[in-house]
Parts: C-alpha cells; sequence; structure tokens
C-alpha cells in the first residue's frame, strides 16, 4: 500500500491597507490560490496542483491560512503564492511561515509564533487596558515548560511505539 | 599526434524540426507563418500549458521555409519537455484547428538535414513525398 | 521537475578525433567501411564554386540500388546466397519498416543477416535471439550469419529458420544495393536483375538524387584546428558551435541577421568569421560505403590541388530506422547515425596528407531516444495522454499505447 504523502504550508494573509478580512472563507482563498498557479504554471501546474490541494483553515483576523498539498508539486504550490496579489478583491501578499509533513507540527509552530507576535505586541502596548488583555491572553496560551514535556511524552511515545513495534 | 575529444554528455540544445498542419475537407494543407508570428504562437502555447513559467523560455525560431512550411525550432534542452508537450497540445491558429507535427528531435541540428523516413526511393504520389519532393 | 525526468534520457556521446597523416586517413576510411547503409552524405566546400565542385567530384555513388518485395525465405535461398552472400557482392535493408512500431532487417556484405523484431513476431518465429538492449522497448534481435558452417540446407539450424520464415511469411520491401568488384567477370547488377527476373521477384531500380547548393553570401567561421582551442569546450569557436554551424548551413538556416537579443532566434554564427562563398552536394539514397570512401580520396584530390579551400567538411548521414549502426551495433530509433569528416592541409604536416578530423554524433552508445519520449508522455500525463494519442501521428504510437498498457 502507497501512501500519499503531502506536505503543509502555514501561510499568512497581509493586507495592504493593514485591515483584516472578516468575511475571508476558505473557498476564496482556495480559488485565488488556485487561479494563481494557473496563472504561473498554466494547465499543467493546475492539474498538478488541483488532484491534492486543500485549505484546511483560515483565520480571518490573524490571515494565517493551512494548505495541505500534495509532496510532489508543493514546490509549485509555493512558487504560485509568491505571484499572487489579491484575495477576495484586495490587494494583499502570502507569506508562507512554516513547512511541515503533518498538520500537527504546523499547528505547534502557529502556537509559537503566535506567542512571540503577541510579546511584540504587549511591548507596543500603550494603554493599561491592552496590556491587561494580551497578558491575559498569553497567560492562556501553554507555557514553553508545558510545551517541552509534551514534546518529550511524544518522543518517548513514538521511541516505544518503536521499541514495541 | 592524434588526440581526442569527448564532448558533454548532456548537450545544451535541442533541435526540433515541424510543420504546422491544417486539416481542409480530408486534405492536409500547411500553414505558413513569418517567425515572428510562429514565435508569438508558441509562446501562447507554452503559456497555456506551462504558464508564466513556460512562456519564458527561449524558443529559438531558426527557419520557416517558405515553401514547404517546415519549422525548425531550437530549446535549451531542460526545457525540451516543456515545449514538446506545449507543441502536442495546441490546437488552434487564429481559430482555425490545427496540430503541430514534429518530425524529428535531436541534440544535433545536423540531423535534421536529412529524415530517412520520409524519403522515398521510387516516386509514389502520395501527401507525403508530394510534401518533401518540394523542399 | 523537468530536470528529473530528463535524468533518465538516454546516454550518447559526441566525439571529436583529430588524426593526422595516411595513418589517421586510413583509420578514418576503415571506420566509414564499417558503417555500411549511408542515407545521405554531403560534402560542403568553402570559397569554391558549384561548377567546380561538380567537376572535382563526379562518378560516385553510379552503384545500381532497386527496392524488391522479398520474404525472408527468397533471402534463405541457397541460390541466393551462393550467388550474393557469399562473394559479398549485395547488401539490403528493409525500407518502410519503423524501428520501434515494426518489424525490421538489414542484410550485411558479410553475410549477417539482422532482424530486429517485436515481440509477437519474435515468439511467433521461434529462432532464439536477444532482447534488445534498448530499455523500454519489447523487442528482440535476431543474428543469423548465413555464410556460417552450421547454417547449410538439411541441417537443424537451417531447417528450424526456414520453417520460421515460412509460417510468419515475413516479407520486407528491401532496398537493395549491388556493389561490384573489380576482380568479377559479370557485373554485380546484372547478376541481380536476372536473378529476380528468373525467380519472379519485382524490383524496381532507382537512383540516387543529388542536389547542388551554392551559397554566395556565408559566413563562414574562421577555425584553426592544429590550435587546441577548437577542441576545447570553453573557446566561443569550438567544435560544438562549429558543428552547429554547419548544421545551420546544411538545414538552410539563416545565422547571420539573429543577434543573441533578438526575439525570434539567438543563434549566431560563431566568432571570428569572415563573408565567403561555398558549395554544397548532397546525395541521398541508398548509398554504398565504398563510394564514400572514394568520395573522401576526391576530397583529399581537391583540397591539395586548391590551396584557397581552408577546409572541407563530409557528412554522412545513417538510416533512422535501420537495426544496425556501426559493424554490429544495435541501433534504436531517435538515434541518429551521423557522422562528420572535416579535412584541411596544412604546409607543416608536409602538405600532402594534412590532418582530418572526424566527428561522430550519436555512436554506438547503447540507448535509445525512445526514452525521452516517455519523460514527455510522464510530463504531461494529466491533461494529454488523449490528445496525444490522436495528434502525434503514427510514429508515436507505439510509446503511447505501452504506456497505456502499463
Amino acid at each position: 500500500m502507497v501512501r500519499l504523502k503531502s506536505r503543509y504550508l502555514l501561510m499568512e494573509i497581509r493586507f495592504e491597507d493593514g485591515l483584516v478580512d472578516q468575511s475571508l472563507s476558505s473557498s476564496t482563498v482556495y480559488h485565488d490560490i488556485l487561479r494563481s498557479v494557473e496563472n504561473t504554471y498554466g494547465d499543467y501546474g493546475f492539474g498538478c496542483i488541483k488532484m491534492s490541494f486543500k485549505v484546511k483553515y483560515v483565520n480571518p483576523f490573524t490571515g494565517v491560512v493551512f494548505v495541505k498539498c500534495s509532496r510532489d508539486y508543493y514546490r509549485m504550490l509555493w512558487h504560485a503564492v509568491t505571484f499572487l496579489k489579491e484575495v477576495n478583491g484586495r490587494q494583499c501578499s502570502m507569506n508562507t511561515l512554516h513547512l511541515a509533513g503533518t498538520i500537527n507540527s504546523c499547528q505547534r509552530f502557529l502556537v509559537k509564533h503566535n506567542k512571540k507576535q503577541l510579546r511584540k505586541m504587549l511591548a507596543q502596548c500603550k494603554t493599561p487596558a491592552e496590556k491587561g488583555k494580551i497578558s491575559k491572553m498569553l497567560k492562556q496560551l501553554p507555557s514553553a515548560k508545558s510545551m517541552e514535556d509534551e514534546k518529550k511524552k511524544r518522543q518517548g511515545d513514538l521511541a516505544l511505539k518503536h521499541l514495541t513495534g | 599526434m592524434s588526440s581526442r575529444v569527448t564532448a558533454k554528455q548532456k548537450s545544451e540544445y535541442y533541435y526540433l524540426k515541424c510543420v504546422l498542419e491544417q486539416e481542409e475537407n480530408g486534405t492536409i494543407k500547411y500553414i505558413v507563418l513569418e517567425r515572428v508570428k510562429l514565435k508569438s504562437l508558441i509562446v501562447n502555447a507554452l503559456k497555456q500549458l506551462h504558464g508564466l513559467v513556460g512562456a519564458a523560455i527561449t524558443v529559438d525560431v531558426l527557419k520557416c521555409e517558405k515553401t514547404s512550411g517546415e519549422i525548425i525550432l531550437r530549446v535549451k534542452s531542460s526545457d525540451l519537455i516543456k515545449l514538446r508537450s506545449s507543441l502536442t497540445i495546441l490546437n488552434n491558429y487564429n481559430g482555425t484547428p490545427c496540430r503541430c507535427n514534429v518530425k524529428q528531435v535531436s541534440p544535433y541540428l545536423m540531423s535534421l538535414a536529412a529524415d530517412s523516413r520520409a524519403w522515398s526511393p521510387v516516386e509514389v504520389r502520395g501527401k507525403q513525398s508530394r510534401y518533401y519532393e518540394q523542399s | 521537475m523537468a530536470a528529473e525526468f530528463l535524468e533518465y534520457s538516454p546516454k550518447r556521446r559526441m566525439i571529436f578525433d583529430k588524426f593526422f597523416g595516411k595513418e589517421g586517413e586510413e583509420k578514418c576510411l576503415n571506420s566509414i567501411l564499417e558503417h555500411h547503409f549511408n542515407f545521405s552524405v554531403g560534402v560542403l566546400a568553402p570559397s569554391f564554386s558549384k561548377q567546380k565542385l561538380y567537376e572535382s567530384i563526379s562518378s560516385v555513388f553510379t552503384e545500381f540500388s532497386c527496392l524488391a518485395e522479398v520474404t525472408l525465405t527468397e533471402i534463405l535461398d541457397t541460390e541466393f546466397i551462393l550467388k550474393f552472400v557469399k562473394p559479398g557482392s549485395v547488401c539490403g535493408l528493409s525500407h518502410g519498416t519503423k524501428i520501434d512500431t515494426s518489424d525490421c532487417a538489414a542484410l550485411l556484405p558479410t553475410g549477417i543477416l539482422h532482424l530486429s523484431l517485436t515481440k509477437d513476431t519474435y515468439e511467433c518465429l521461434g529462432i532464439q535471439g536477444k532482447p534488445s538492449p534498448f530499455k523500454n522497448s519489447l523487442r528482440f534481435d535476431i543474428e543469423i550469419n548465413l555464410l556460417a558452417q552450421y547454417f547449410k540446407p538439411s541441417k537443424k539450424f537451417y531447417e528450424r529458420a526456414l520453417r520460421g520464415f515460412l509460417k510468419t511469411g515475413l516479407k520486407f520491401k528491401f532496398l537493395f544495393s549491388a556493389i561490384s568488384k573489380s576482380d568479377d567477370d559479370e557485373p554485380s547488377r546484372q547478376k541481380l536483375e536476372a536473378y529476380f527476373k528468373s525467380h519472379g521477384i519485382i524490383y524496381e531500380a532507382f537512383t540516387n538524387k543529388q542536389e547542388l547548393q551554392e551559397f554566395s553570401e556565408l559566413d563562414i567561421p574562421v577555425i584553426s584546428y592544429n590550435n587546441e582551442p577548437f577542441l576545447e569546450v570553453d573557446s566561443e569557436c569550438n567544435g560544438i558551435a562549429f558543428h552547429e554551424w554547419l548544421g545551420c548551413v546544411v538545414c538552410g538556416v539563416d545565422c547571420s541577421e539573429s543577434a543573441s537579443d533578438s526575439f525570434v532566434s539567438t543563434l549566431s554564427c560563431p566568432r571570428p568569421h569572415h563573408p565567403g562563398k561555398a558549395a554544397f552536394w548532397k546525395w541521398t539514397g541508398f548509398l554504398h560505403s565504398d563510394a564514400v570512401c572514394e568520395v573522401i580520396k576526391l576530397a583529399r584530390e581537391v583540397l591539395n590541388k586548391n590551396p584557397q579551400v581552408p577546409w572541407l567538411s563530409i557528412m554522412i548521414w545513417g538510416f533512422s530506422d535501420s537495426p544496425i549502426s556501426w559493424r554490429d551495433h544495435r541501433h534504436g530509433y531517435f538515434l541518429s547515425g551521423l557522422w562528420e569528416i572535416m579535412m584541411n592541409n596544412h604546409e607543416y604536416i608536409q602538405g600532402i596528407w594534412g590532418c582530418s578530423l572526424w566527428i561522430k554524433g550519436g555512436t554506438w552508445e547503447l540507448c535509445s531516444y525512445l526514452a525521452l519520449e516517455w519523460c514527455m508522455l510522464v510530463g504531461v500525463l494529466f491533461c494529454a495522454l488523449s490528445l496525444m494519442c490522436t495528434t502525434r501521428g503514427a510514429t508515436y504510437e507505439d510509446p503511447c499505447t505501452r504506456f497505456s498498457g502499463d
């Protein structure tokens, strides 16, 4: 049995005007990316990507997008995303944050990344109300230690699984 | 005092000999284009199948025979597959259906000068042979 | 991705050899004699007029050739073997057969019959052969030495072959060429014609086509191949660039206009070059290698007599559908048997033999360009498979159907 290997790309949409678009849905992102692929790689690229391409998750507030693609053609997708200029009819650019083999590891990266961003925002805060809000959010996120533990546990599980077959 | 040099295995360029054909009432006609028009037709075909990346390929139109419609193209060997596939998919010129028939592909331009498959030793009045007699 | 596919592209080799003196020339002639089936021969002479070339190289390629439909049992006929195969006065090649899709046959003057068969025919025939060395092709090669001791009527192998040929009824349109030997009392042409007539074989004689061209304004690169740069890969006017330029001339490509930044074509004539005239003579047909050697000898005389001619180029094209290329090396389609010989005189090398340089492209490397066609198929698999069958024409049906069969 052959497994279909895939890659997950964690991407971020940044609109030109710096605002968020609440009407952003996964289907609009899907169609815009596909159109960009067709533009850069033609019918052939479209055919290659279409088979396995999926938009797994879109967060309209942070502009974060999870995209699944087959392992053979993810480079094509990556290149095409660079040439993407418009999503939902608005000027934007797309930025690839992370490439991973599983959606889980993508998510872990996203947590880390968000934490970094929140810390940055914390430093830029001007009013105490904003500060309180962000520090509350930071507390809700899993701490560095718990993430480390989880990682160790996962590795232990994997090792055990390997040993026991 | 003799010496021998072997050229690199991978040649830099590939050469294609083809004709643009058009079918009208069961007879095959050859479309003769100017070199510039032909180049834009090929670039469009590349763009259709391989997008902007394909359109960026350098294709040299070396020859466009006026009488027989014979075309010789040159392309970098890494782009040969893209060009060849686009020529296969090419299906219309100015709205009229046509096809590109690739006769020979070779890494050496010189091998395109003789085509033993199209040659007939005795005079045969066929479509194929008439075309080659012209050239 | 394209790069990955191209890695499967077949091996081929282009060899530049440099020879000096009489020994070198003989070496060169010997290898030409081993290339039995020549489709076309061309001579390019710079700063030479059409008329002069015609006068100096004439009455070559006059041997008799004909197209006859012959079954293989007729070739195994003892009378035919005794009369023609044994003295080595005939060579034959199947015509109109395609090496990638159908059965092909070749009869060498050395008395060896080469068959390149599809799997179906091979299995029906029941003679032992070898699988074709070309990858991706389900073909089998059979080699029968018609002059061997064990290949006589009433011997086991002969009977077996005869039975097989009768059963399968293999029939080819053969191109026959009669080679006249000087010690023959009767010209082999008449012998062959008489034989065909007496056995009721329909044949059609044909003559070789000639084409004489003159280029009045041509940019001719200046080469000096006693200097090493000609053979170096990095130098601008090296052998490869010069070979390409020669290709331009014989294909009728005008490379004088194009610049390196042109929209249409970026191919330009290698530098340094100077304008001049040139004459090109091309013969097409079923040419025998003895006559090719004759041309080379005549060309050598031209060089000796005319000091204004800097070099001469002799090009030889093989048949693309011949099962054999050099000696008894296998040949696949997309492998062009292409040869080129260049010669010039240099005063300091005694001025008599000079040096000759010969370039071989697509030599006896065991490879098949079919692999390349395959790569392309895979490359556009998703959208083009069905389209390709309709547009590619008869030649390419084979890889296509086999691909879908896999």
